[in-house]
């Protein structure tokens, strides 16, 4: 508590009429000027124009004012305004307070001067309870490392790290395969512009093995990710090639003389590679590595023919695997997604008919680089088929087997396809059996077109099964062709299933290293799907490519622009300010339980629970939603600015006089208080008997605060925030849900009514609701008698309203 | 009775992708190109559900083969259900097969003071324990076999089997000399009142003696009376099982032993106890269980397995025959001498196809029901 | 109130009789319709069970004698039928002889009626509904 003398300013404002039309400004000055504390109470026409701030200034000067309030408009319009005025005048600007009687009063009070004066003469009171417990803050300030972290070497990861290198910025590029390029490298040409596509990919892989501002690091995986904004540390573990990758010149004579011969991957399989071996021509870096796993072993006395005849002497079959710790400010995740396996759609065959194919094998058939040089023949007979069809939407858009969201270029892919083979093999017939042909981006339609003129033949309708005639390994398809309503069968000597894309299996491995969450689709999580695309809700991490999902070549290069861009921010920047409402912990009561860190949605405290050393606050990614201060059984953290005293004490002034006629309402920042300025925006009327107190998230409301409440004759009390899945903390209002749920059951043994705490979820938007929820919770308030509220106060009177030392734990969400 | 816009929630028809993967493999469509099971969906979904729909609703078998395709699991068989119901109540006329006489069997069945003597079939060396809260539901077979002597079909026979194992396996169960036929024609036919009227009789039946759990070897009884029972009736609370559920579990045990049957059999999945109640693996447990059985999979079996082409005794025709042919030819195939089966409406429409002993492309294999045939190789016991 | 009767009639002896006895000024209760078929071979197990349905007390099939059919047919089909039907009435709890069959000479109309009434007088002495009898009354 402060030892000096409190010395409180109020500042009244008029707003014209907007305030001063329906409330009499002049007695809530008054009123204000006999509080505790208050040495000036003034007011204003306009506060918030500049010969408002300029009076403000003065009277801080005039009367050493150490506290300010100005009793006006909403907070969300005006704090920064005023916050950035007091501190012009040398005060602490978080020793400023807001009362709002404008959007909370004026506004929806419009016919009922004497209650609406009442009622801004108890904001104003209860905006000075909290003033006087208000203690100076400093906004943190977090330095940031210039250093990027780029997870995964896909297009998307290269062009991430080539512009943030290019930006002037050290990038780490990190891919778990041994040579960067992912699936694009794997294609054979690209739509629209049927580039080819490793000839366009090629130079920018290059580019990324040698820019000097990038390090790269293939066949490495992270192995472990701790820290915050701007600090990451990382461990990269650097799986044993086997090759020293700076020295290799990739003559490939190793390849030539090793003995194992296993099924080539980049090839889908339908070549074989050795298992000293270079992923693909155009690797980089374009070094050979040793497949340990099929090497016959790496003692010289089993094989070691490798080791023989490497003229550059870098095969090292002792090699081990090496871990590197780095430093980084941001990460960007760039682990794109991997090919739907049809086998389980046993009704096409795949795996069962050797005629039957997936994009991605097709890919290879048809590539110059291919197993066949490009030549497209079919598996059974080598021989180029006459009659080809492609199956759509094979694992997608289903509940059945696969996922349920549209893969997003499959459609494209395969008109891609149908021209690549008309071109190569004009007198091959294609069919395309579809449900829907999606081509909306640009220059999609016009591919589309210049299939269908190629006399390529789209028949809507997906077969139900493929038979295989077992003489000629030809396919039979069965297919109801909608448009005509007849069923048709035809005979192709290839059927290419055009599969979905799922998310990563790697996906799993890092959401357990890094705080990042999947949607119910399995693809990453954005911090929000329309205004926030490219960030994690995670301060410093950001998405690129289709890690978040399937998406073609451009959405993923523009997405990789987009995250370099948001990451720029940060790194140009060189410091990130956090807000000083941050969660601290104290160590003398914290017994380590780890409940606040499983809380916690952001992975901000770190706590060992066996160790017992305490928990601890990263500040740095600390978003001060309340949560952990709420949950903790034994009263060992608050929120700075947002403490358990200050709240409490704006309940005691709001309940000091006629507390039956008032209704304690909490509301969250970013969704409730919303609704309430909405509401009043609108000039929506509801009766003046809430008392509105400002909370940044429904989580930070304690149970004791309830139950306080209640203690000192509250009536009712609503606890408001964002509906679940909104909330601006993540997860936090979970919690809050959980709290009500054992608020009601200890007042139903209590002998409370449990319909007198109210939960409402409320969105910004909803306005209108949130008048009308004013409404129904005054009619909720008619119905609590006095004789109610009085034994509610003497039961609670008795009772312990803090949880402290309680065994009972809720159980976590995951 | 039936609300539209709930039976469309319910179905989810809505959901319909249009693909047409279900008259791809739709058996009925192959031989009746005027069915389109797709399009009778998009036809009466079209002006909000009372869009031109025609003839062609009574030509679904209820196999759900299209079901087993479709994305989202539109409930094809159910939506039809609907529309027949919706025709019979402004009307239409049904084409009723044998006479109509089981519908008027059932129906008479469904009055609530019918008193039946349906137990006469019973041998007298089956144990029965008049105070167990298991009973054994019968079904339809007693009547089957009067109505269809002239196939040959003792459809009783896989009763009686059931029962044999149920005894030697000293599991004790009681019969009910009342039980109705489960309903489950009338159902499919949309005939929603008398199968309701079934329903409540075999309710009350049940509820008379205390019974809590059922076992029966009739899979479109057990489906109905596990599935459709409880979405129809108010208190329902009785568990269910099919005679492979109880005696998979035990076969080869002490509990159970069968005994050698030198035989190459093939099996044949009822749409009711396959890919409606998913019971692939416990009919061929028991039949792998029996020394000396050969079993061979049929081409299409399990989840894929073709439809006996049965029929709810009604809209019954050459398609159905088709079926019937392309059923048995793929279990001539296989080199069986058997065809093994668990539902009596498979045997009785297989075997009505096979009436025909002229044309050479209808497969006269024998038909066994899978409880008579199990029973078959069970060890006469020593008398203790 | 006498019981009512449906009479499935061959359109030959069957008919004759009945015709032979309305001229002949012969009574019978005008509860018992007749339906006139051309052959009784014409009669399934269906037609018989949904007279049953309807909620007859008793179905007649009136036809001619053995080796006097007008179409020269066997009673061999209609028998089957009858017995057939006689067979899942039991089952169902109808006693069985509520199903007559009545093969007369042509022109009988005596006959006819006499074995109309002697019929109706055996069904009106049963019950409505018949106390379930065999070894399994002990379930009851």
């Amino acid at each position: 508590m402060n030892s000096e003398e409190l010395r409180i300013g109020v500042f009244v404002c008029d707003c014209g009429l907007n305030i001063a039309g329906s409330v009499d400004t002049e007695k809530v000055r008054e009123s204000a000027e006999k509080l505790d504390g208050v040495v000036v109470s003034v007011r204003n026409k306009y506060t918030c124009a500049d010969p408002g701030q300029e009076e403000i200034k003065r009277c801080i000067r005039e009367y050493s004012l150490n506290r300010v309030v100005v009793a006006s408009c909403t907070p969300r319009m005006h704090e920064s305004t005023f916050r950035n005025c007091v501190a012009q005048a040398g005060l602490n600007p978080y020793l400023f307070e807001m009362a709002s009687i404008r959007e909370h009063c004026s506004w929806v009070h419009l016919h009922d001067r004497e209650a609406a004066t009442d009622k801004a003469k108890d904001i104003v009171k209860i905006a000075v309870s909290r003033a006087r417990l208000l203690q100076p803050q400093e906004e943190t300030k977090i330095p940031i490392t210039d250093k990027a972290l780029v997870i995964g070497g896909g297009v998307a990861g290269i062009q991430a790290a080539l512009d943030l290198a290019d930006a002037g910025h050290q990038v780490y590029l990190v891919e778990k395969a041994a040579s960067v390029g992912g699936i694009m490298a794997q294609l054979d040409k690209t739509f629209p512009t049927m580039d080819c596509s490793i000839c366009v990919l090629g130079p920018k892989m290059m580019d990324v093995g040698r820019h000097h501002q990038i390090t790269l690091m293939t066949y490495s995986q992270i192995e472990a990710i701790s820290g915050y904004v701007g600090n990451f540390t990382v461990r990269v573990r650097k799986k044993a090639r086997y090759v020293d990758e700076t020295v290799c010149n990739s003559c490939g004579r190793c390849a030539e003389v090793c003995p194992v011969v296993v099924p080539d991957e980049f090839q889908q399989g339908f070549s074989s590679r050795k298992a000293a071996y270079i992923p693909f021509p155009q690797a980089v870096p374009s070094s050979y590595l040793i497949d340990m796993e099929h090497c016959l072993g790496n003692s010289p006395i089993t094989c070691g023919k490798c080791v023989d005849v490497c003229e550059k002497d870098c095969i090292d079959l002792n090699m081990q695997d090496e871990l590197v710790d780095i430093d980084v400010g941001v990460i960007i995740v760039a682990t794109g997604m991997d090919v739907y396996d049809p086998t389980a759609l046993d009704e096409y065959g795949y795996t069962r008919f050797e005629n039957v194919i997936a994009t991605m094998e097709f890919e290879r058939l048809i590539c110059g680089g291919g197993p066949t040089e490009g030549k497209l023949v079919r598996p059974s007979d080598y021989q180029v088929p006459k009659r080809i069809g492609f199956i759509q939407c094979v694992g997608s858009r289903t509940e059945d087997k696969g996922y349920p969201y549209c893969s997003n270029v499959c459609c494209m892919n395969t008109i891609k396809d149908s021209l690549l083979i008309n071109e190569h093999y004009p007198d091959t017939e294609v069919f395309v059996f579809y449900m829907d042909i999606r081509a909306y981006g640009k220059g999609f339609e016009d591919l589309y077109r210049r299939s269908k003129e190629e006399g390529v033949h789209y028949i809507r309708g997906l077969p139900g099964e493929v038979i295989e005639d077992p003489d000629t390994k030809n396919l039979i398809i069965r297919v109801e062709n909608t448009t005509t309503c007849l069923v048709e069968e035809h005979e192709l000597d290839m059927v290419v299933l055009s599969v979905g894309l799922k998310p990563s299996d790697d996906l799993k491995h890092l959401t357990g290293i890094i705080n990042i969450s999947q949607t119910a689709d399995g693809f990453v999580m954005e911090a929000h799907p329309k205004l926030r695309p490219v960030d994690a809700p995670t301060p410093g991490i950001f998405f690129a490519g289709s890690v978040e999902a399937p998406k073609d070549i451009k959405d993923s290069v523009t997405q990789a622009g987009a995250a370099v861009a948001r990451a720029s921010i940060l790194l140009n920047s060189g410091t990130v300010h956090g807000d000083a409402v941050k969660a601290v912990i104290d160590p003398e009561k914290c017994p380590s339980c780890g409940l606040c860190a499983r809380v916690c949605p952001f992975g901000a405290i770190e706590v060992d629970v066996k160790a017992k050393t305490g928990a601890r606050v990263i500040a740095a990614a600390c978003a001060g939603c309340g949560a952990c201060a709420a949950e903790c059984r034994f009263e060992a953290i608050t929120i700075q600015h947002f403490l358990d005293d200050q709240i409490l004490a704006q309940i005691n002034a709001a309940l000091e006089e006629e507390p039956e006629k008032k209704i304690i309402t909490f509301l969250c920042n970013w969704c409730s208080y919303a609704a309430s300025d909405m509401a009043g925006i609108s000039r929506m009327q509801y009766p003046p008997n809430n008392r509105f107190i400002r909370v940044m998230c429904s989580g930070r409301v304690d149970e004791h605060f309830i139950l306080h409440a209640f203690k000192l004759g509250a009536p009712i009390v609503l606890l408001s925030g964002c509906h679940i899945g909104d909330c601006h903390y993540s997860s936090a209002n979970h919690w809050t849900m959980k709290r009500a749920d054992r608020l009601w059951n200890r007042m139903e043994k209590l002998g409370i009514r449990p319909e007198r705490l109210q939960l409402e979820w409320i969105s910004a938007a909803e306005g209108p609701r949130f008048a009308k929820i004013m409404h129904d919770i005054e009619d909720l308030r008619q119905k609590v008698t006095q004789e109610e509220i009085e034994r509610t106060k003497e039961v609670l009177a008795v009772e312990k309203l803090t949880h402290l030392g309680s065994i009972e734990e809720p159980s976590v969400a995951s | 009775m039936f609300d539209l816009q709930e039976v469309i929630n319910d179905t989810k028809v809505r959901l319909c992708l249009d693909c047409g993967k279900c008259t791809a493999v739709c058996p009925v469509t192959r031989y009746d190109a005027e069915f389109n099971p797709r399009l009778v969906v998009q036809g009466a979904l079209s002006q909000n559900g009372y869009g031109p729909v025609g003839e062609t609703i009574w030509s679904c078998i209820s196999c759900n083969m299209c079901m087993e395709r479709c994305n989202y699991n539109v409930k094809f068989t159910d939506f039809i259900r609907y529309l027949r119901y919706k025709a019979l109540v402004e009307g239409a006329e049904v084409q009723y097969n044998h006479g109509g006489t089981p519908q008027a069997i059932m129906h008479i069945m469904g009055r609530k003071d019918t008193k039946q003597n349906r137990l006469s079939w019973l041998p007298g060396d089956i144990k029965i324990d008049k105070h167990s809260d298991t009973a054994f539901f019968v079904g339809c077979a007693p009547y089957f076999d009067v109505l269809f002597s002239d196939l040959g079909v003792k459809t009783i026979e896989g009763t009686k089997g059931a029962l044999a194992l149920l005894n030697r396996a000293q599991i004790p169960f009681t019969l009910l000399p009342n039980e109705r036929c489960c309903g489950r024609d009338l159902l499919v036919m949309g005939d929603i009142e008398g199968f309701l009227a079934l329903a409540r009789a075999n309710l009350n039946e049940f509820k008379k003696r205390g019974i809590k759990n059922i076992i029966t070897s009739c899979p479109e009884g057990y489906y109905t009376l596990k599935v459709d029972y409880p979405k129809f009736l108010e208190n329902w609370d009785i568990n269910v099982r099919h005679i492979t559920e109880v005696i998979a579990p035990i076969v080869g045990t002490d509990q159970l032993v069968l005994g050698r049957l030198n035989q190459r059999v093939t099996y044949h999945d009822s749409c009711t106890l396959g890919r409606y109640s998913k019971v692939f693996d416990q009919p061929r447990h028991i039949l792998n269980s029996i020394d000396g059985l050969e079993m061979v999979e049929m081409k299409d079996n399990r989840e894929k397995a073709l439809c006996c082409g049965a029929s709810p005794w009604a809209f019954c025709g050459s398609v159905n025959k088709q079926i019937q042919k392309e059923r048995l030819a793929q279990a001539a195939a296989t080199g069986a001498d058997i065809l093994v089966t668990a539902c009596p409406k498979c045997q009785i429409h297989l075997r009505c196809a096979q009436k025909d002993k002229e044309s050479d492309d209808i497969h006269q294999i024998e038909i066994r029901d899978l409880s008579a045939f199990v029973a078959q190789s069970l060890l006469p016991q020593e008398v203790s | 109130m006498y019981p009512k009767v449906l009479i499935f009639s061959c359109n030959w002896d069957g008919w004759s009789c009945i015709e032979t006895a309305t001229n002949s000024g012969f009574r019978y209760p005008a509860s018992v319709k007749v339906v006139r078929v051309s052959c009784l071979s014409r009669i399934h197990t269906g037609l018989i069970l949904k007279a049953f349905e309807f909620g007859v007390d008793g179905v007649i099939l009136l036809g001619c004698e053995p080796g006097n059919c007008h179409f020269g047919s066997d009673s061999e089909y209609i028998i089957k039928e009858y017995k057939k039907a006689q067979n899942i009435l039991e089952m169902l709890g109808i006693w069985k002889d509520r199903l007559a069959l009545v093969q007369l000479t042509a022109f009988d109309g005596h006959q006819f009626v006499t074995e109309v009434m002697k019929f109706l007088d055996e069904i009106e002495q049963r019950p409505a509904s018949r106390r379930v009898r065999t070894a399994v009354s002990e379930f009851a």
